[in-house]
C-alpha cells in the first residue's frame, strides 16, 4: 500500500549552479534563486495489488513524484506512507561500469537494489543465463552492446523481487522480444498480487498492464481512472 | 535465541563494501603495474624527498630515509581519502538519484577503498621494517594512532564531502589546503622539541604521525595525556565531520 498525503514539492533552482566560498567572504552574497514546484499538493492512494500508470507531459513531475514515493528525495511538505519493501527501479543498470566484469556488475547492481550478496552468487549462473550472455561472465561489461546491458540489468533488477515496484520508463531500451520479456515478467508479478507504479509514453504498454492511469501536469493529479479517459484527458492537454 | 542481523543494516554494510570494493578494483583496473602503483608513489616521493633533504638541504638525523619513508605512506593515505570526500558523490550522482542509498554511504565506501591500500601499505611497510631490524618493541601500540589517522582522515573526507556539494571552487581550495596540510605536518622535515613541535602539536594529524613513529621506530612511549588527546582530537573530528554530513544527507540527492 502506497500512501501520498498532499505531497508538494519545491526545488530552489539558483541561478548560478553551486556559489563560490570566495562569493561568500567577499560579500556578493545576493543570489537569485528561482523556485520550481514541481509537485503541488499531490494526493494518491495505491491499494496493494494495484498496477498505477503515471503519465503526463516531460516536466509534468512524475520522475519527482517516483523519487519521493522510493525514499530518495524528502517532500517538502506532505507525508508518504509505504507499506511493504519496495524495489525502485527508476533506471536500468545505474551503478554499472563499463570497466568492472560482468559478474562484479551484478554483483554491485544486486546489492545496490537490496538483494543480499549471498542470493545473487546463488542466483549467478541463472541470471547469467536468462540474458542470454552466459559465457561472457569474466568480459567486461562495456564489451556488451547497450540491449545486452539492458537485458543484464532488468534480470538483475527482477531478483530485487519487492511486493511493490517502482518502475520509471525502464523498458525504453531493447529490442522488441527483450521488452516482450519484460512486459511478461511483470504481467506475472501483477497476477501474484504485487503493487507498481509504472511511469511510461507507451500507452499501449500501460492499457495492457495497468487497470487505472494517474496524469500528472504541471506538478498536479489531473486525472485519475481507467486507462482511457485518462489518456484522453492527456491527448486534449 | 540467538538473536538474527537486522536485514537492512546487514544490507548497507553489504552495499558500503560492494562500493569500496568496485571503487578499489577501479583504482588499480587496466593499469600496467595495477596495485604497485600505489606503493611506487610514496617510493617515488621518497626518492625525490631523501635527495633534497639529505643531499640538497643536508639533515643528517640518522635514520632519516625511514622517518621519511613511515611519514609518505600515512601522508599518501590523508590525501587519498580526503580527496575522495570530493570525487565520491559527484561520481555516484547517477546511483543517488536513482536508488534510495544514503548518501553517507556512498562517501564512507570512498574511505574505506582507501583504507584497504593503507592496510595493504602499512603491511608492507611494517614487515620490511621487521625485515631490516628497525622495529621497535612498542610497535603493536602504532595499531592505536594509525586507527586516529583514519578516523580523522574519514571526519575529513566527510567535511570536504559536504564543501563539495555547497561550494563550486571547494576542489581548488582544498588543493591548497592539502599543500598548507602538507608542510604543517613533520612528513618530510623532523621537528621532535621546541616550540616549533609545541606549534605542530595543535594538528591532529600531526600528533598522529608522530604517535606511529615513536611507537612504531623509536620506542619511545609519551606521556598518557598527549594520547588522550590526541584520540580525542580525531574521534572529535570524526563525529563532527559525520554528524555534519547526517544532518544534510537526505536533501544531498537533489542538489547533485
Amino acid at each position: 500500500m502506497i500512501e501520498v498525503r498532499s505531497v508538494s514539492k519545491v526545488f530552489a533552482i539558483p541561478h548560478q549552479k553551486r556559489k563560490t566560498v570566495f562569493d561568500r567572504v567577499f560579500g556578493r552574497g545576493h543570489y537569485t534563486y528561482e523556485t520550481f514546484h514541481a509537485l503541488r499538493d499531490v494526493s494518491l492512494r495505491i491499494g496493494a495489488g494495484e498496477f498505477v500508470g503515471l503519465i503526463g507531459r516531460n516536466g509534468g513531475g512524475k520522475s519527482t513524484l517516483l523519487r519521493i514515493v522510493a525514499g530518495i528525495y524528502p517532500p517538502t511538505t506532505g507525508s508518504v506512507r509505504v507499506e511493504g519493501a519496495m524495489a525502485p527501479i527508476l533506471e536500468l543498470g545505474v551503478g554499472f561500469n563499463g570497466a568492472l566484469t560482468v559478474r562484479d556488475n551484478v554483483f554491485l547492481y544486486g546489492v545496490l537494489l537490496g538483494v543480499p550478496r549471498k542470493s545473487l552468487e546463488a542466483r549467478l549462473d541463472e541470471v547469467l543465463d536468462q540474458a542470454g550472455i552466459g559465457r561472457f561472465e569474466d568480459a567486461r561489461l562495456e564489451t556488451l552492446s547497450t540491449g545486452m546491458r539492458a537485458r543484464l540489468a532488468f534480470t538483475v533488477a527482477l531478483l530485487a523481487d519487492a511486493p511493490i515496484l517502482l518502475v520509471d520508463e525502464a523498458l525504453a531500451v531493447g529490442d522488441e522480444e527483450f521488452q516482450l520479456q519484460c512486459v511478461s515478467a511483470l504481467e506475472r508479478r501483477r497476477n501474484e498480487g504485487r503493487t507498481a507504479i509504472l511511469v511510461s509514453h507507451d500507452f499501449n504498454l500501460l492499457r495492457r498492464l495497468c487497470p487505472r492511469l494517474v496524469l500528472l501536469e504541471g506538478g498536479a493529479v489531473r486525472e485519475d481512472g481507467p486507462p482511457d479517459r485518462v489518456i484522453e484527458r492527456y491527448r486534449a492537454l | 535465541m540467538p538473536a538474527s542481523p537486522d536485514p537492512r543494516r546487514l544490507l548497507r554494510w553489504e552495499v558500503m563494501r560492494e562500493l569500496a570494493v568496485s571503487d578499489f578494483r577501479l583504482k588499480y583496473y587496466d593499469s600496467a603495474l595495477g596495485y604497485a602503483w600505489s606503493m611506487l608513489s610514496p617510493l617515488l616521493m621518497l626518492a625525490v624527498f631523501y635527495f633534497v633533504f639529505r643531499f640538497v638541504l643536508g639533515v643528517t638525523t640518522p635514520g632519516y630515509l625511514v622517518y621519511l619513508l613511515v611519514g609518505l605512506v600515512c601522508w599518501t593515505f590523508f590525501q587519498d581519502c580526503s580527496y575522495s570526500g570530493l570525487t565520491a558523490l559527484a561520481g555516484k550522482a547517477g546511483v543517488l538519484k536513482a536508488i534510495h542509498v544514503p548518501a553517507g554511504l556512498v562517501v564512507a565506501a570512498g574511505v574505506l577503498s582507501t583504507m584497504i591500500t593503507l592496510a595493504i601499505n602499512a603491511t608492507v611497510l611494517v614487515v620490511a621494517l621487521g625485515l631490516a631490524g628497525r622495529l621497535s618493541l612498542l610497535a603493536p601500540l602504532a595499531l592505536l594512532p594509525l586507527l586516529c589517522l583514519a578516523l580523522f582522515a574519514a571526519g575529513v573526507s566527510f567535511l570536504v564531502a559536504l564543501a563539495g556539494i555547497q561550494f563550486r571552487d571547494a576542489s581548488l581550495i582544498w588543493s591548497v589546503m592539502l599543500q598548507a596540510c602538507f608542510w604543517l605536518t613533520p612528513i618530510v622535515y623532523v621537528a621532535n622539541r621546541g616550540p616549533v613541535a609545541e606549534l605542530l602539536y595543535l594538528n591532529p594529524l600531526a600528533r598522529c604521525l608522530y604517535l606511529i613513529r615513536w611507537f612504531l621506530l623509536y620506542d619511545y612511549l609519551p606521556a598518557l595525556r598527549f594520547v588522550a588527546l590526541t584520540v580525542a582530537a580525531c574521534a572529535g573530528t570524526f563525529a563532527l565531520g559525520v554528524g555534519l554530513f547526517l544532518r544534510r544527507q537526505a536533501r544531498i540527492p537533489e542538489s547533485l
